[in-house]
C-alpha cells in the first residue's frame, strides 16, 4: 500500500474503526461471560452452603 | 439439530469447538489483512481507497447473514420449540449489530473521498440503516420486557417481520437508481472483480465468519449461564 497516495487517511481510519469495533465486541462478550460465570458460581456456592 | 437442544450437550460441543475456531479466525485475519494491505493492487479508478472494500464488504455480508440466521432461529423457535433457538438469536443480535454499524461507518469513510459525501439517502444505504435500527429494536425488546417468555415471543416477531428488509438491502441496487455499485461477487454469471482483489475479500469474509462463530459460541454459553442464574435466583426466592 502506498502511504503517500491520495485519501490514504480514509483507508487507515476504516481499518482502525473496524479493529476498534471488533475488539470492543470481543471484550464485551468475554467480560460478560466471565461476570456471569462468577455470578453462577457464587449462587451455586450459596445454594450448596444452604443445603450442606 | 434437536440433539443439541440439550444445553449441557451444547456446552460440551462449544467447549470443543472454541479453540479451533479462534485459531482459524486468527490465521484467516492474518492472511486476509496481509493480502488486503500488501498484495492486492490499487484500483485503476479508486486507487488505494479500494482497500476499504476488504473490511466494508465482509461487515455488510455478515450483517445480512447474521440477521438471516436470527430470523431462521426465531422461526425454528416458533415452529419446532427448539430451546436453544431463541438464545442463539438473542446472542447473535449484538454481533450482527456491530457488523452492521461497521459496514455503515466504513462505507461512510469510503463515500467521502469517492462520492464527496459522508452519507446520502440512497436505497442501499437507507435500507442498511433500517437493518441497523432493526438490530437495535430486537435488542431493545429483550432489554425492555422482563418476562423472558413474552420477550422471546415479541423478539421472534421483530426478527421474522424484519427479515423482509434483507432482500431489500441485497436487491436495492437493482430495484432503484443507486449511487452504490451493484453486486460484483454474488451475481449471475460469476464475479466481475479481479482475482487479486477477490481472494483477499473472500479470506477476510471467512475471517469475519469465523469470528462470528467464535463469539456466538461464547455469547450462547453466556445466555445459558444467565438462564441458570435466573433459575437459581427464583429457587432462592422460593426457598425463603
Amino acid at each position: 500500500m502506498d502511504l503517500n497516495a491520495a485519501h490514504v487517511a480514509f483507508v487507515i481510519a476504516a481499518y482502525l474503526a473496524s479493529f476498534a469495533g471488533l475488539a470492543a465486541l470481543v471484550l464485551y462478550i468475554l467480560l460478560r461471560d466471565r461476570k456471569l460465570k462468577r455470578q453462577v458460581s457464587a449462587l451455586d456456592a450459596k445454594k450448596d452452603g444452604r443445603h450442606g | 439439530m434437536q440433539q443439541f437442544a440439550n444445553p449441557a450437550r451444547f456446552l460440551k460441543l462449544a467447549q470443543a469447538l472454541l479453540l479451533p475456531v479462534w485459531v482459524a479466525a486468527l490465521v484467516a485475519f492474518a492472511a486476509g489483512l496481509y493480502m488486503a494491505l500488501v498484495t492486492a493492487p490499487p484500483d485503476y479508478q479508486q486507487g488505494e481507497t479500494v482497500r476499504i472494500m476488504f473490511v466494508h464488504v465482509p461487515a455488510a455480508w455478515m450483517a445480512l447473514m447474521v440477521y438471516t440466521a436470527m430470523a431462521l432461529a426465531s422461526a425454528s423457535a416458533a415452529i419446532f420449540r427448539h430451546p436453544l433457538a431463541d438464545m442463539a438469536a438473542k446472542a447473535a443480535a449484538p454481533i450482527g449489530a456491530m457488523f452492521c454499524f461497521l459496514a455503515l461507518v466504513t462505507g461512510s469513510l469510503w463515500g467521502k473521498p469517492m462520492w464527496g459525501a459522508w452519507w446520502v439517502w440512497d436505497a442501499r444505504l437507507t435500507s442498511m440503516f433500517v437493518l441497523f435500527l432493526l438490530y437495535l429494536g430486537y435488542m431493545a425488546v429483550w432489554q425492555a420486557i422482563e418476562d423472558p417468555h413474552r420477550a422471546a415471543l415479541i423478539a421472534r416477531i421483530v426478527a421474522i417481520a424484519g427479515f423482509i428488509n434483507v432482500p431489500i438491502v441485497k436487491f436495492s441496487v437493482d430495484w432503484w437508481n443507486s449511487l452504490h455499485q451493484g453486486a460484483s461477487v454474488f451475481r449471475m454469471g460469476g464475479p466481475t472483480i479481479d482475482e487479486r482483489m477477490l481472494w483477499p475479500l473472500l479470506i477476510m469474509a471467512l475471517a469475519y465468519m469465523l469470528l462470528f462463530a467464535g463469539l456466538l459460541l461464547i455469547a450462547m454459553r453466556s445466555e445459558i449461564t444467565s438462564r441458570k442464574i435466573r433459575q437459581l435466583q427464583l429457587a432462592g426466592l422460593a426457598g425463603r
